[in-house]
């Protein structure tokens, strides 16, 4: 009897145990990419708000992330949640002026309301679940690019030609797509207009004391070109050797935004499920 | 999914047929069923929430088939859609098998293939469990034995991964857990060798989760372990429990990626009389959170370890709903406190009937900590220093109450209650630059038997702030028609100082609801139609946003 007591915790402790860290930073981080086929590049669409507290720190995860990727991760910031009126990114009516703008689209509302985005900061990857999960809190974020930047690509997709009319406020753009691989099903395109360096009110539980006045807000997320779900890419299917044409004339910009900060970021998802494909960003002025 | 579902009914189904042919006994099955309907209404001047689907319901049936020493079991679930809000972590869709089960009992050895709840000591390094209309449901699917090779030894050893969520099935989180428990009961042990009328329990725990390491940024411990030691000292009028928590280094999305160790301890005496008891406890929770999967979306989702809160846990509504507190895995030190006095008949004070008074306060405060500066990665990851049961500045929660409670004749009987709380709303319901709410709250019941057979019992509550909502107060009455009938109504009042109801021009709101019940051997209907305010929603410690709605709600529940 004895024996087989003895038997079992030596078996439970054999086959359990623990790691003990003591470096976790490793000196060579590998890089996803490169080689000489086209990889996917890593599309984070991160979900977030200016009375987010937390929301910071996920911003530093994400710029970490882009600091190791570089051109192989783009970043937008969707200030949006399913309840459209959480109080991490409704405007408020301060006194003293603070968090007055209303960083919150349509479009961004119709994703964190499809995606069920009950938290924040959170995010998704190429719209590509990771165990289970489509909407990642930022824990996950560096597990799910480095999966996507890993594989091949199965479309190509850039801006070719960009032109911003700034007296008329308006930008016209030309998308093209390369179909790499056979692929059926329908895709569609969607292009999002993205400003950078948005200086405005944060709050962060980083810092003491929170209320941040001069925050960069970074990659903030204004419209798309081509509504909320985009437009019809590849209806059924397209072979290897395809390569599809799509052209925005003249769609009208705020004029309060800066030019200078601003870009396109478009990508092919497959209509089924979502999944993001292929994603490329081009700044107005690079 | 859909493939993995239907083989887990077919096991399940093998599993009922098998069991009942192999029982050497006649088999028994019995079950139960439950299930909440709510059918939601556009009401704009609460920010009620309106689902695209208005009708939602969530339903649970549970099937247990026992013969001899083998139980087997299932619960079938369906969210078509879930009720707004629900549940407290990852969303339930759809329906389908949630939990499945086998046992068996042989001699001194009992087995369980399949889903199975279980807790080491006060839950500390492990607790899985289901708090179903919190949203909670942490069950392992996996393989647990227990054993008791001598009198007075229980030996557990388990291993399996963690409900997630739900989506025509349950979904399993990523991490693996293992661990195993060993209680030695004194006076079992040494039977007729222990001769005073105390006993002592000594107890020890090691739990240890597997997740593979995918993170480009860091390096992450796949396997990380926590173990806990306990005691629990008894005598026919005194108990004492302690217990101490260690986990190595759990770098997670909760405490930022820091490489710290977590450390928890909780203290816990209780003395009890005829006419008097008090309790005083303590805990220190550091770096506490653990769950199966390092990135889980919520502090809700795969939770390893069970954090018991150290504050009362109010029912009545208004203290129950706007301001209950919840545990803080990453840091605090909190203490709570109750003495509980009846007052002889017959005496001055005691009356008649004599008189029951119950005084408790608790607080909670934040650790105090020293975070690490940036010297070098290795130093900056591990966070912060601290020291167990070192308090810091900032005060939580304190919740200081008295109830006296009077029979005053044979068919009346009161109770005034007088709470006092402080409530750090920014930390515990994550509300960023929210103010720290001040609220004093005064309630009265009371009860008055008509008859036998009719009851009245109403509630006045009345709570009182500058801050948050401004003032509250709230009606209740419970006409009870024994043994089947019931009817209750009830208003509250939100009048005085509320921010968001005077940006809309409002200066009050009421939220009336009437409900309607109805008993029968064992079923049981409910039929609410109203006004539900949103608020917080707390079982142990653990809580979750119920957003407002206005509708009609149907609850049954029913066993066989």
């Amino acid at each position: 009897m004895r024996a087989i007591t003895l038997t079992l915790l030596a078996s439970i402790v054999a086959l359990t145990g623990c790691d003990i860290v003591e470096n976790p930073v490793p000196s060579g981080q590998q890089t996803g990419g490169g080689g000489e086929t086209v990889k996917r590049r890593a599309l984070l669409e991160e979900f977030t708000g200016h009375h987010c507290n937390n929301c910071p720190a996920a911003h530093v995860v994400a710029a970490q992330l882009h600091d190791l990727y570089g051109d192989e991760l783009i970043l937008v910031n969707l200030h949006a949640a399913a309840n459209f009126n959480s109080s991490f990114i409704v405007p408020q009516s301060n006194p003293d002026g603070s968090y007055a703008t209303d960083f919150r689209t349509p479009e961004g509302q119709a994703y964190a309301t499809n995606y069920a985005v009950t938290f924040m900061p959170s995010g998704m990857v190429n719209r590509t679940p990771l165990d289970n999960a489509t909407v990642l809190s930022n824990a996950n974020w560096g597990t799910a690019v480095d999966a996507i930047v890993n594989q091949d690509a199965l479309v190509e997709v850039w801006v070719s030609d960009l032109l911003h009319d700034a007296g008329s406020s308006v930008v016209s753009a030309t998308v093209k797509v390369a179909v790499l691989a056979d692929i059926s099903g329908e895709h569609k395109l969607t292009t999002y207009l993205t400003e950078d360096h948005v200086i405005d009110w944060q709050y962060n539980s980083l810092v003491s004391p929170p209320d941040v006045e001069f925050y960069d807000h970074r990659h903030v997320f204004r419209k798309t070109l081509d509504g909320a779900w985009g437009q019809v890419a590849v209806a059924s299917s397209a072979s290897a050797g395809d390569t599809l044409t799509f052209s925005y004339v003249g769609v009208p910009i705020d004029p309060a935004w800066d030019p200078a900060n601003c870009a396109l970021v478009a990508y092919v998802y497959e209509s089924a499920g979502n999944t993001v494909l292929q994603a490329t960003e081009r700044k107005f002025e690079p | 999914m859909h493939l993995s579902t239907r083989r887990g009914t077919l096991a399940a189904a093998a599993c009922l047929i098998l069991g009942s042919a192999l029982g050497q006994q006649q088999g028994q099955l019995h079950g139960n069923f439950s299930t909440d309907a709510q059918y939601y209404n556009e009401d704009a001047d609460i920010g009620a929430i309106v689902p695209k689907q208005r009708l939602a319901y969530n339903a649970w049936m549970n099937l247990i088939y026992t013969s001899g020493a083998f139980e087997a079991g299932v619960r079938m679930e369906s969210y078509e859609p879930a009720l707004a809000g629900y549940p407290a972590g990852q969303p339930y869709n759809g329906s389908g098998l949630g939990y499945r089960y086998a046992k068996y009992k042989l001699s001194d050895l009992e087995v369980t293939a399949g889903n199975f709840f279980e807790q080491f000591g006060q839950g500390l390094v492990f607790r899985s469990y289901e708090e179903r209309y919190l949203g909670v449901d942490n069950a392992m699917d996996g393989v647990r034995v227990k054993y008791k090779p001598f009198r007075g030894v229980y030996l557990k050893a388990l291993a399996g991964r963690q409900r997630l969520a739900f989506n025509q099935g349950t979904v399993y989180g990523a991490g693996v857990v293992r661990g195993a428990d060993a209680e030695f009961n004194l006076a079992e042990l040494l039977d007729s060798s222990w001769t005073c009328a105390s006993n002592l329990i000594i107890g020890g725990s090691f739990v240890s989760k597997y997740q593979e390491d995918r993170d480009p940024l860091l390096e992450l411990p796949e396997n990380v372990a926590a173990g806990a030691v306990r005691v629990n000292f008894t005598t026919p009028r005194f108990d004492l429990y302690a217990e101490y928590a260690y986990k190595v280094n759990d770098p997670n999305g909760k405490n930022g990626f820091i490489y710290k160790p977590g450390e928890a301890v909780l203290v816990n005496a209780t003395y009890s009389a005829k006419g008097f008891g008090a309790s005083l406890g303590a805990h220190s929770f550091d770096n506490m959170f653990y769950q199966s999967d390092r990135a889980a979306p919520t502090p809700f989702d795969l939770n390893i370890n069970f954090l018991p809160p150290r504050a009362k846990q109010h029912t009545y509504n208004l203290p129950a709903t706007l301001y209950p507190y919840a545990t803080q895995p990453n840091g605090e030190v909190a203490a709570q406190g109750e003495v509980f006095y009846k007052l002889r008949k017959g005496s001055a004070l005691g009356g008649k009937y004599g008189t029951k008074l119950a005084v408790n306060g608790s607080v909670a405060y934040a650790l105090d900590t020293t975070r690490l500066g940036a010297a070098d990665d290795t130093t900056r990851r591990l966070g912060y220093t601290s020291r167990i049961f070192g308090a810091g500045e900032r005060r939580y929660f304190q919740d200081i109450n008295v109830e006296v409670r009077k029979k005053l004749s044979p068919t009346w009987e009161l109770a005034l209650t007088y709470l006092n709380l402080a409530y750090d709303i920014d930390v515990i319901q994550g509300k960023p630059g929210k103010p720290v709410v001040y609220a004093d709250i005064v309630i009265l019941e009371g009860l008055h038997n008509f008859s036998d057979r009719t009851s009245l019992r109403f509630e006045l509550q009345h709570l009182s702030t500058k801050q948050d909502q401004g003032n509250w107060a709230t009606a209740l009455a419970e006409l009870t028609f024994s043994p089947h009938w019931f009817v209750a109504a009830m208003d509250q009042y939100n009048y005085v100082g509320n921010p968001e109801l005077e940006d809309k021009g409002q200066e009050a709101l009421h939220y009336p609801i009437g409900s309607v019940g109805y008993i029968r051997g064992g079923n049981r209907f409910q039929v609410n139609y109203g006004r539900q305010r949103a608020g917080i929603f707390c079982v142990g410690g653990v809580c979750r946003q119920v957003p407002a709605a206005n509708g009609l709600t149907l609850s049954i529940t029913s066993t066989f």
